[in-house]
């Protein structure tokens, strides 16, 4: 398997402007390879308006991301073909079968036929391949578009809520796939509020508040705390 | 992938969502003959008063139909996030826009192909001599509406109230096709003084490359937010 196409991914002065106000403002973080970092904070934090903007999917209003310590076009296919992301929603067609949703992905990340078959098999879903996406629980659904993030073998790989939905073993499932993708040199970034699902999973966390960063470093195996301090503190000291 | 495979393998998936579905297809040919019966109707039954509106009645229809479909185009992919999804992939974004205009096209087309005769026969008028241009200038003119609503369609995606965004901003930039439609037509049936239809084709075909072009510039830039 060839390895992780950049060593790190490093946002810069990132400011996102909606409207009139910002939703990130001044955001500098450094992500290494071979790592997974937890990506926290309150709700309206601008976590998911980071997350876009590492997918490329969001253009900033002020600073940019670089990619191996370089800049890329948000358009350069090469840059997009590195990417693997999970939204919030599954990002699949409800009228496809499992099996064609992934080949359809599959073949537009240039991934070969094969592997359609491989990842229902990773996710647990070779019995429902063929049914429609649309009449599946959110849990497989879940399922199916964390294989979609992962089968083209990314370099960076953007989670965002992956545990939304997961019965336990899902959750065990992901935690253990995310990990093998770590292990294989790529870029982890994951949203999350579950923060005893991730301790073990995350040696690294990045806390936003009110779109500022809080806190970038490693995360120790106590989420909860840092969240703790760098979140809920800061709260309680403005409210 | 090359543009042509994208443009394959986003056109197959589209349709076969919509042979599944048929909301897309069903609506679009409810809807036209809706549009025709009220039209029909509404005239007397003189034939001369006949031939004069059918020009405007049937580009009417293909404004309707045509507007009511590509205001559809991404509604799938934007309901699930499914689009994010494809226009993060390495795929070239440019045959995923000629993908999502064919099917555009082809539906209006489909829907075209079904009323038109229905609405010659309503209004007795004979189509029989003329057929070939009538179908040419039809092509141009749908083709030259998924040109213009295809690529807008992906504000659809993200934008509040869309819906009436969208013709708001498809109707002044399709002005130019519905004027060459309308007089072209006339022009082939002979009501108008000016007889000669081809610079109505002429500007059809002009108005249609410029948005090929166009979209295809554009497309890449609109689908980052």
């Amino acid at each position: 398997m060839p390895g992780p196409a950049f060593e790190s991914v490093e946002a810069r002065k990132l400011g996102r402007l909606y409207d009139e106000s910002y939703a990130l403002v001044d955001v500098s973080v450094r992500f290494e390879a071979g790592t997974v970092t937890a990506l926290l904070g309150p709700n309206g934090a601008g976590k998911s308006t980071l997350m876009g903007m590492l997918s490329t999917a969001l253009r900033p209003s002020e600073g940019e991301v670089l990619y191996g310590g370089r800049a890329h076009d948000e358009n350069d296919p090469w840059l997009r073909s590195c990417i693997g992301y999970l939204g919030h929603r599954p990002m699949l067609y409800g009228e496809l079968s499992a099996t064609e949703n992934l080949d359809f992905f599959g073949r537009l990340h240039g991934v070969r036929p094969e592997a359609t078959r491989h990842w229902l098999e990773r996710v647990g879903l070779t019995r429902a391949a063929d049914r429609p996406v649309s009449g599946f629980s959110r849990g497989m659904a879940q399922r199916l578009a964390l294989a979609r993030a992962l089968m083209s073998s990314p370099s960076l790989l953007l989670l965002d809520e992956p545990f939304t939905g997961l019965d336990p073993e899902g959750v065990r499932l992901t935690k253990s796939l995310v990990a093998e993708r770590r292990d294989a040199g790529a870029t982890v970034v994951l949203v999350t509020h579950d923060l005893a699902v991730t301790d073990d999973l995350a040696s690294q966390a990045v806390i936003l508040r009110g779109g500022r960063l809080m806190h970038a470093g490693p995360s120790g195996g106590d989420l909860a705390g840092l969240y703790r301090t760098h979140a809920e503190a800061k709260e309680r000291r403005t409210s | 992938m090359n543009f042509a495979e994208t443009l394959a393998l986003v056109w197959r998936k589209d349709m076969r969502i919509e042979l599944r579905s048929k909301d897309t297809l069903v609506t679009l040919v409810l809807f036209a003959l809706v549009m025709t019966m009220v039209f029909t109707f509404g005239f007397a039954n003189d034939p001369q008063t006949n031939l004069r509106v059918f020009p405007s009645v049937l580009w009417a229809n293909v404004l309707f139909c045509g507007t009511l479909g590509v205001g559809r185009t991404f509604a799938r992919e934007a309901r699930d996030g499914a689009f994010t999804a494809l226009v993060l992939s390495p795929a070239h974004r440019g045959a995923i826009l000629a993908a999502k205009t064919l099917v555009n096209l082809f539906l209006t087309l489909v829907v075209t192909a079904l009323t038109t005769p229905i609405l010659a026969v309503m209004l007795r008028v004979d189509l029989s001599d003329v057929a070939g241009l009538i179908s040419a200038q039809l092509f141009l003119g749908a083709a030259g509406f998924a040109l213009v609503g295809t690529p807008l369609a992906v504000m659809a995606v993200n934008a509040r109230f869309a819906e009436v965004l969208l013709p708001m901003v498809v109707f002044p930039l399709v002005a130019p096709v519905l004027i060459a439609g309308v007089t072209g037509t006339a022009s082939i049936l002979g009501t108008i003084p000016e007889q000669d239809p081809r610079p109505w084709f002429q500007l059809m075909i002009g108005f249609d490359l410029v948005y090929l072009v166009g979209g295809q510039f554009l497309f890449d830039r609109m689908v980052t937010e």
